[in-house]
C-alpha cells in the first residue's frame, strides 16, 4: 500500500509540474537506454468478436530481444514511466487531453539460484517465477481533473507481467498458461496486458539500409500480390523475424476516449475522429549511492515517443531525431521542413530512380505527419481480421493506416514507400509509385484475431540464428 | 480491488477556470490541455494583453506552438521578430516559421539570416519560412543559401524550383562541383528539368565514372543502385527527350 501512495504521489508531479512532456533504436541516445526504446504504437478499433466497441492501444518496447537471452530474459524498467496519449480534442493539435500511465515494480522472490525462473512455470502464479513484476494502471481525464489508477484486476489478482517463453519444458503451453491469463479485466470493461510478444513488425531492413539494396526479384508488387498475404518475393528477408518485443497493450471502450463520451457515427462529427502516440519518461534525477539501488527524483521527462511509423527513421535526420523523441507532438511543426520535402521523394525517387512525385511542399504527408501522431477515425467499422488488406486504405482497406489507426499487421513499410512517392495526390497513384515495396509481405508468424493481437512470444528453447531469425518465417513459438 | 480515484486540487482548479484564457494559458498549475484550451480561446483575438500574454507564452514548449500560431494570425510581427533573437532555438525556430507564413518583403533578409544559423532546426524553420513566399523575390536569398552550401543548401535549391527561374538552372550547375551528395543530387533534377546539351558532356562524365552502390551479383528489380550516375542518366535523358530527333 505504501509502495501504492508513493507512486500515486509521482503520478501526481506530473500533473502538479505541468511536465508533460516505429522506431527500433532510433536516435543515438535511445541506443544507450533500451529499456525506454520505444518501437511501435499501434491504435484501432477491436477486430475481436464482439469487441468492435473498443479501442486497443498498444505499444512495443525494447526491440530485437533474442528469445534465448536466459537465465535474465527481459524486464520492463521500473524507473521508466509508459504513457498511452490520446488527442480527442482542438482539431487533434498533438496536446494530450487523456493520459494512460504504465509503471512496473519488480519482486525479486527469496531463492538461492542464479535463475530468474525456476522449474515448470504453468501458472502466472507460479513461485518460480523469481523474477516478478507487476504494475499499476493510471488513467488521466486532463479536460475533466480526475485520474484513477488500477493496482488489481476485477478478481482483485495482480496485474502482473507475463513471464518469459523459454520452451516446451519449462513454460509448457506458454499461451494457454501464461499468455492469455496475463490478459487483466479491469472496472469498466477494460482490458490490460504487459509480456514479451513476437515482433509484429516486418521489413526486410538488411536491404533497406544497404542503400535500398533490394535482394530479386524486384520489389515491386503488382496484381494479385498486393492482394494476398505471404511473401511472393522468398529472396527478401524480414529483420525482425525470430525476435520478441516488451509488449504493453489496453483496450478500452470507444466512449471513454472521445471528448464527448459518445461513440461517433457520423464521419463529419467533431468528435469522428482521435488521435494516439505513446512516449516514455525518466525522473530529471538519478541518485546512486553505494551499493543501493538507484533511486529515481523529480519530474518525469521525455526521453522517446512513437506515433506513425517510419518518421523517426526515415524523416527525421541523425543530428535531431533525439531532440525529436524528447519533444511534444504539438511542436511538430518545427520538423515541417523535413516532411515538406522529403529527400526519400524528391533526391531518392525522383532524382535517382525516376519517379514521377508530387513538388513540395508535401500537403499530403504533413496532413499525416505534423503533428505525428496516428489518427483513426471511429466511425469506419474495423475490418474482420481474416479480410484484412495489409495495404490497408491503399488496399481499399479503410480501417487500416493512414485513416483508420493502425493495426497490428498493416504493412506501413510498403504503404509508407508509396505514400512517400504521392500516391494519396492526385494523378500520382500510377506505377511504379503505387508497386513500391521492400518485398517482405506479412509476418514471419501468425497474429491473434484477438487481445492481445500480437503473437506469442518466440520460445528461447525453438530459436536459433539458422532457422529463428533467418527472416523465412519459421514459427519459433 | 484496490482502485484509487484522485480528484486533484480541484478547488484550487475551479478558481482558475473562472479567469481570463491569459492568465490560464500561463498558469503552470494547470495541465497541458487546459492552457492549450486558453491559448485556443484566444486565437484570433488581437488586444495588446492577449498579444503580450501570447508573446509570453513563446517561453512555454507546452502551449507555444499555439501561442506562436496565435500570434501570427494576430499581425504581431514585432513580437514574433523579438522572438527570433532569442536565446532559446526553439523558440526562434517557432518565430522564424511563423514570420514566413506572413509573405511580407522586409522580413526575407531577417529570415535569410536565421536561414544560416547554427542550430540546424533554426536554420531549417527560417527556410520553411523562406519556401512559403510566393513571390519571386525570394529568390535570391533562396539562391544565396543554396551557394553556400551548408545543411538547408540542398531545400533551398528544391523549393527555388518553384520559380523555373534560369538563374536556378545556373546556381544548379556551379554546386554541381560540391561534395554534398543531397545536394547534387538536387542539382541534377534541376538540370534534367531544365539543362541543354551543352550539360551533356559533364553528366556523361558523371554517369560513366561514379561507382556503383551495390555489389555485384545481386539483383535489383526496380530499383537500381543508389549513385549519382543513374541520376545523371536520369538528366541526360530528360534532356535527350527535348531535342529534336535529328539533333540526337
Amino acid at each position: 500500500m505504501r509502495q501504492q501512495i508513493l507512486r500515486f504521489c509521482a503520478a501526481s508531479l506530473i500533473v502538479t509540474a505541468g511536465a508533460f512532456a516505429a522506431s527500433h533504436r532510433n536516435g543515438p541516445m535511445l541506443l544507450e537506454d533500451q529499456t525506454a526504446n520505444l518501437n511501435d504504437f499501434y491504435i484501432f478499433r477491436s477486430y475481436e468478436t464482439g469487441r468492435s466497441d473498443r479501442v486497443v492501444m498498444s505499444m512495443s518496447a525494447q526491440g530485437f530481444q533474442n528469445p534465448d537471452n536466459g537465465p535474465s530474459y527481459y524486464k520492463f524498467s521500473d524507473s521508466v514511466l509508459y504513457r498511452f496519449n490520446v488527442n480527442n480534442s482542438r482539431g487533434l493539435d498533438g496536446n494530450p487531453d487523456i493520459q494512460i500511465d504504465f509503471l512496473f515494480h519488480t519482486t525479486l522472490r527469496p531463492n538461492n539460484t542464479f535463475l530468474s525462473y525456476f522449474g515448470k512455470i504453468d501458472s502466472i502464479d507460479n513461485p518460480g517465477i523469481l523474477l516478478y513484476q507487476t504494475y499499476q494502471v493510471t488513467i488521466r481525464d486532463l479536460n475533466h481533473q480526475h485520474q484513477v489508477t488500477f493496482v488489481e484486476d476485477v478478481n482483485g489478482h495482480a496485474l502482473s507481467v507475463a513471464p518469459p517463453n523459454q520452451g516446451p519444458n519449462a513454460t509448457p503451453d506458454y499461451e494457454t498458461n501464461l499468455g492469455q491469463p496475463s490478459v487483466f479485466t479491469l472496472p469498466g470493461g477494460i482490458r490490460v496486458f504487459a509480456g514479451p510478444r513476437d515482433d509484429a513488425f516486418y521489413f526486410d531492413s538488411g536491404a533497406t539500409f544497404d542503400f535500398l539494396n533490394f535482394r530479386a526479384p524486384a520489389p515491386v508488387l503488382s496484381g494479385s500480390a498486393d492482394q494476398a498475404p505471404g511473401s511472393p518475393f522468398p529472396n527478401a528477408v524480414d529483420g525482425f523475424a525470430g525476435y520478441n518485443i516488451s509488449l504493453i497493450a489496453v483496450e478500452v471502450p470507444i466512449t471513454m476516449l472521445t471528448a464527448n463520451g459518445q461513440v461517433p457515427t457520423d464521419p463529419k462529427d467533431p468528435n469522428a475522429k482521435i488521435a494516439g502516440w505513446a512516449s516514455t519518461y525518466r525522473q530529471s534525477l538519478t541518485i546512486r549511492q553505494g551499493t543501493n539501488d538507484p533511486q529515481g527524483v523529480g519530474d518525469w521527462v521525455q526521453v522517446d515517443r512513437v506515433g506513425n511509423p517510419l518518421t523517426v527513421e526515415a524523416l527525421i535526420p541523425l543530428p535531431l531525431k533525439d531532440q525529436w523523441n524528447r519533444s511534444q507532438p504539438a511542436n511538430d511543426r518545427q520538423f515541417a521542413a523535413f516532411i515538406a520535402d522529403p529527400v526519400l521523394a524528391s533526391a531518392v525517387f525522383h532524382g535517382v530512380f525516376g519517379l514521377k512525385v508530387p513538388p513540395a511542399p508535401r500537403s499530403d504527408l504533413l496532413s499525416v505527419y505534423v503533428p505525428d501522431i496516428t489518427r483513426i477515425d471511429l466511425t469506419i467499422p474495423p475490418t474482420p481480421f481474416a479480410s484484412q488488406n495489409r495495404l490497408g486504405p491503399l488496399g481499399g482497406d479503410l480501417a487500416g493506416w493512414p485513416f483508420g489507426g493502425r493495426r497490428i499487421g498493416d504493412d506501413v513499410v510498403d504503404i509508407g514507400f508509396r505514400a512517400v512517392a504521392g500516391v494519396l495526390v492526385g494523378g500520382f497513384d500510377i506505377a511504379p509509385n503505387n508497386e513500391l515495396g521492400d518485398g517482405v509481405n506479412s509476418n514471419d508468424i501468425p497474429y491473434l484475431d484477438h487481445f492481445p493481437f500480437h503473437a506469442p512470444p518466440h520460445a528461447g528453447f525453438s530459436h536459433s540464428q539458422e532457422a529463428g531469425t533467418n527472416g523465412h518465417g519459421t514459427p519459433t513459438n | 480491488m484496490k482502485t484509487a480515484i484522485l480528484f486533484f486540487s480541484f478547488s484550487s482548479l475551479v478558481a482558475f477556470a473562472q479567469d481570463p484564457a491569459t492568465a490560464r494559458m500561463l498558469a503552470p498549475q494547470l495541465n497541458v490541455a487546459e492552457r492549450n484550451n486558453a491559448c485556443y480561446e484566444l486565437r484570433g483575438v488581437h488586444s495588446p494583453e492577449a498579444i503580450a500574454a501570447l508573446a509570453s507564452a513563446l517561453q512555454s514548449p507546452e502551449v507555444r506552438s499555439c501561442a506562436a500560431r496565435n500570434l501570427r494570425e494576430a499581425g504581431a510581427v514585432q513580437e514574433l521578430k523579438s522572438a527570433i533573437a532569442s536565446a532559446d532555438p526553439e523558440i526562434r525556430a517557432a518565430a522564424a516559421r511563423e514570420l514566413g507564413a506572413l509573405g511580407k518583403p522586409e522580413l526575407i533578409e531577417p529570415l535569410a539570416r536565421a536561414a544560416r544559423d547554427p542550430n540546424l532546426l533554426v536554420a531549417t524553420n527560417a527556410l520553411e519560412g523562406l519556401a512559403q513566399y510566393q513571390d519571386p523575390s525570394v529568390l535570391p536569398a533562396l539562391l544565396s543559401l543554396v551557394e553556400s552550401g551548408g545543411p538547408v543548401a540542398a531545400m533551398a535549391l528544391s523549393r527555388a524550383e518553384q520559380f523555373e527561374d534560369p538563374a536556378v538552372l545556373t546556381v544548379a550547375r556551379k554546386v554541381m562541383a560540391t561534395r554534398d551528395v543531397p545536394l547534387r543530387l538536387t542539382a541534377l533534377r534541376e538540370i534534367g528539368d531544365h539543362g541543354d546539351t551543352s550539360d551533356l558532356p559533364v553528366l556523361r562524365e558523371l554517369a560513366a565514372k561514379a561507382e556503383r552502390v551495390a555489389p555485384a551479383g545481386r539483383g535489383f528489380g526496380l530499383v537500381p543502385p543508389l549513385d549519382l550516375s543513374r541520376a545523371a542518366q536520369n538528366a541526360i535523358r530528360q534532356i535527350e527527350g527535348r531535342l529534336p530527333s535529328r539533333s540526337l
